[in-house]
């Protein structure tokens, strides 16, 4: 019996064995299949891993649409992988401000070039290679930004609500009676654009901003858009009969089909573009430096000319046909900069006061 | 830890729960991690199988679109119309012609510089295309060949039509002929080969997307998979779905699958709740088995201790009462027999102590008669002389003598004093033989103060009187005292010789007293006695001896050392 026990014993005892030994076997094979996924994942990640020289941070305030075909692009050409950070101008900013040592942006691309003008120091000037072919209106003095597209201010109008005769003409025609509280205009606070039409309106009218801003929130009658992106509906759907706007946002819409239509203010206009800047202590500068040229060569303009509806900065891109002539009138980018503040602050004041 | 020392139970309680938890634990991972490892590595194959049929079927696609793509860049009357100032629409039957394949899935746009002129689409030409940017630029560039890139038009996010582009060979103007694939088409395409829980990703080396499919809707998943490549992380870094990236040949495409992870986590929580729970099983099970355990183990020895205590205080009758089999009832009858036995034995000692005792008082009692006999034969001496009755004189004195000699404790005594006691013996042996024998001492005088034991001597003489001389009238016996060198050298030996001209010993005899044979001297048991004590005193190079000499007799000789003092206690002598 002993030796029938011992013998069950020892039967047991290798059916441990063997099954330790194949569960082994098991995590071997495991481990072999693993492996052979963890090379395809090395392979794979070795070939399109970015290393840092071949990295750019961009921070971003244009549209997807323009943006990303140009960033796509610019990867294609440079083999520089392009990490984007899309957000509002303001927004975009202030972060770049909250976080100067960090590292976390190599450039700002988009947003009107009077707040690149105002926030200069954030900046680090770089002088680009085509810089004698860009249009010297909108040049830095420094090269702490460089001009991207140039956008026009024009007006824009219901073309179911309002006669081609009845339409504005001049910046003056705003303050007509009969556009009170019909006048698409988003917030300061909220629209780069806005404050630049505002600007625009003080540099055209040589009134004073203490008497302008007042008047022109009166002629709102408080009807404030909370973004500019709200004009265009705005506008082509009857709640507001007039509005201004950009050019290449209005011909945009045209071309889209929405009813409305577009008129070049009779005094000329502003056309301030919209910029791009190399932040300080940007970890991929070089490359941010390679990004602003590629920005600003024929091939982009050219490019952001014809699908864009915006104009070029460089002088030897040629307008298309469907393209106007305006009149520009002599910007002052660094007051537009400079008085800021002060017209947040009597936007505020005089936003509250009308309120009460 | 003096906690669980303390304790025989904690003791037993922390080793299973420690062998317990370790085996439940161990097994436990080690059974969560088989299992998923073992799962993850099915659902990886299973992931792999379906990643490489999405892959077969874009490349077989787009492969079908390049062998278009090749035919109708190089076809012939394309060539020559498109050649001309105003091509006409008789592109249109080779363009439909030779797209026929693949029209289902994509529209085949015809492009003489930037201007979309020819198209498949239903419903009008395709938007222009910047002829410096972008597409063009690069298929311009790379003149035959297929080149594959995104519409720059609408571009989005969320992915941009793909553009496979040949320019038209050998013709003077920029013509390009485009395969223009929609994400609707690719999704088609790929329809059946997904579920519900997939996604899939066509991009471009820089991952920017021509489609997201499925759960990759959301961008989520590219854009872990971007900064994990931006900060030279694994691409498969902090997703919680496996991700598969593989390159669609050398067209700068990647597809990019995306499953579900094998295991949602819950599952794997799950698996370790079990494992948990059986730890909190195995606890409880633990203190179960150790309370019954120590119960078991000490409870016994509790009952032993206890009896021991009981013991020692002194209560020999202490009993464990142990109803078991195992060594614990062993060690209790063991222990029982142990008390019993050591009871008896106090017993036994008290019994004995007793005993010693009463013979101590008898002897006590019984010393004494032997002064009274002593002073009796005094007076009986002096009785005597007083009557003139001088043999009874001689008796009582010579019996005196021996008496005190007898009774006296010392038991060595100088050979003088031996002689004068065998003197006195034969003084009454002579009276009671009627003068047959006559003793003759002869001892050298540096001779009469060795130490020998007490009553040597009269044995000797006495078996000589009652056995050699038996029936003689002229009976001599001789006692003679020499010194004699031992057989080391290194003293002198005491020989003793007793003479006597009677019978003579026997043969037999004196072989006895040399083998020392007591059965034989049974019969002469003063000799036998004799010879034992000088033996055990002085060892086996002593004793005595007999001879039988030719004139007739014997020679009785006795050897031992010559010693002024006790041989064993000297401080008695002093």
């Amino acid at each position: 019996m002993g030796g029938v026990e011992r013998k069950t014993h020892f039967h047991n005892f290798g059916r441990a064995v063997t099954a330790l030994l194949l569960s082994a076997c098991l995590l071997f094979l495991c481990a072999c299949t693993a492996g052979k996924r963890a090379a395809s994942i090395s392979h794979i990640t070795e070939k399109y891993g970015v290393p840092v020289d071949k990295q750019l941070i961009v921070y971003t305030s244009h549209k997807e649409e323009v943006y990303l075909p140009i960033i796509r692009e610019f990867e294609n050409t440079t083999g520089i992988s392009v990490e984007i950070h899309a957000g509002g101008t303001a927004e975009l900013f202030k972060e770049v401000r909250d976080n100067p040592d960090a590292g976390i942006c190599d450039i700002i691309f988009g947003g009107g070039i009077e707040s690149y003008e105002a926030q200069k120091d954030l900046f680090l000037p770089y002088e680009a290679v085509d810089k004698d072919k860009l249009d010297k209106h909108y040049l830095s003095e420094d090269d702490s930004y460089t001009a991207f597209t140039e956008l026009p201010l024009v007006f824009i109008y219901n073309t179911k609500l309002v006669s081609e005769d009845e339409a504005p003409r001049s910046w003056y025609d705003l303050f007509d009676p009969k556009w009170r509280g019909q006048i698409a205009f988003a917030d300061i606070h909220t629209s780069g654009t806005s404050y630049t039409i505002l600007s625009t309106l003080s540099q055209v009218t040589k009134e004073s901003v203490r008497t302008l801003i007042p008047k022109f929130l009166n002629q709102l009658h408080g009807r404030l858009l909370d973004s500019s992106g709200r004009i265009i509906p705005g506008v082509s759907t009857g709640s507001f009969l007039i509005g201004i706007t950009l050019e290449e946002t209005a011909m945009k819409n045209i071309n889209a089909g929405q009813d409305i239509a577009m008129i070049y203010p009779a005094e000329g206009t502003s056309a301030l573009p919209d910029g791009c800047a190399i932040v300080k202590n940007a970890p991929h500068s070089y490359n941010a430096g390679k990004f602003i040229d590629f920005i600003i060569n024929y091939d982009t303009q050219r490019y952001a000319t014809d699908m864009f509806m915006r104009r070029p900065v460089r002088t030897d891109v040629s307008l298309p046909s469907s393209y106007a002539k305006i009149d520009q009138i002599e910007f002052d980018v660094k007051r537009a900069a400079g008085d800021e503040e002060t017209y947040f602050e009597l936007w505020d004041e005089y936003l509250s006061g009308e309120e009460e | 830890m003096s906690i669980i020392k303390g304790s025989f139970k904690r003791q037993i309680f922390v080793i299973f729960s420690t062998v317990t938890l370790i085996l439940v634990i161990i097994g436990g991972i080690l059974t969560m991690q088989g299992f998923q490892t073992r799962i993850i590595m099915d659902h990886e194959l299973q992931d792999e199988e379906q990643e490489k049929l999405i892959n077969e079927r874009l490349s077989s696609f787009f492969y079908d679109a390049e062998v278009v793509l090749l035919k109708l860049s190089t076809n012939e009357e394309i060539r020559k119309e498109l050649s001309k100032i105003r091509p006409d629409m008789s592109i249109y039957t080779q363009l439909y012609d030779i797209s026929a394949g693949i029209r289902d899935y994509c529209s085949i746009d015809v492009y003489i510089g930037g201007e979309c002129r020819f198209s498949t689409r239903q419903g009008g030409m395709s938007a222009p295309l910047p002829e410096n940017y972008s597409i063009l630029l690069a298929t311009r560039e790379a003149a035959g060949k297929s080149v594959y890139g995104m519409d720059p038009v609408n571009a989005s996010g969320e992915g941009s039509a793909l553009l496979i582009a040949r320019k038209v060979a050998n013709i003077k103007r920029d013509a390009y002929v485009i395969v223009r694939i929609e994400k609707e088409a690719l999704e088609n395409r790929l329809g059946g080969l997904l579920n519900a829980r997939d996604g899939f990703i066509l991009a471009n080396s820089f991952l920017r997307p021509y489609c997201m499919l499925g759960t990759a809707e959301d961008g989520h998943v590219l854009a872990s998979v971007r900064k994990n490549l931006f900060a030279g992380e694994k691409y498969t870094n902090n997703i919680k779905s496996n991700v598969y990236i593989s390159e669609l040949g050398d067209r700068g495409l990647l597809g990019i699958y995306i499953t579900m992870p094998a295991f949602e986590e819950s599952a794997v929580g799950t698996g370790y709740r079990i494992v948990l729970f059986q730890v909190i099983i195995s606890i409880i099970l633990c203190l179960i088995v150790a309370s019954r355990m120590s119960n078991l183990f000490s409870k016994p020895i509790n009952t032993l201790s206890i009896a021991m205590k009981r013991f020692r205080k002194g209560d020999f009758d202490t009993k464990i009462e142990l109803d078991r089999e195992d060594e614990f009832g062993q060690l209790a009858s063991g222990f029982n027999k142990m008390t019993s036995q050591l009871k008896a034995n106090m017993q036994e000692r008290v019994d004995a102590e007793r005993r010693v005792n009463e013979a101590r008082i008898e002897m006590m009692q019984a010393q004494l008669n032997p002064h009274f006999l002593y002073n009796t034969l005094d007076t009986i001496k002096w009785v005597a002389k007083a009557n003139q009755v001088p043999e009874i004189a001689t008796l009582s004195a010579s019996l005196a003598s021996i008496l005190r000699s007898s009774i006296s404790e010392s038991r060595f005594v100088t050979l003088k004093q031996e002689c004068e006691l065998v003197e006195s013996y034969c003084e009454i042996q002579k009276i009671r033989f009627d003068d047959s024998f006559d003793l003759t001492v002869d001892v050298p005088v540096k001779l009469q103060n060795v130490i020998v034991p007490k009553l040597i001597l009269q044995p000797m003489v006495e078996n000589s009187i009652i056995h050699g001389l038996e029936g003689r009238r002229d009976g001599h016996i001789v006692i003679c005292a020499k010194a004699e060198e031992n057989a080391h050298g290194d003293g002198d030996d005491l020989i003793l010789t007793i003479t006597d001209n009677g019978a003579g010993i026997s043969d037999e005899m004196i072989e006895a007293l040399k083998e020392d044979d007591p059965e034989k001297l049974s019969g002469h048991l003063g000799l036998n006695n004799v010879n034992t004590i000088i033996r055990l005193y002085y060892g086996k190079d002593y004793g005595v001896s007999a001879q039988r000499p030719e004139e007739g007799g014997t020679v009785m000789t006795l050897r031992i050392p010559i010693l002024t003092n006790e041989p064993v206690k000297e401080q008695e002598e002093t």
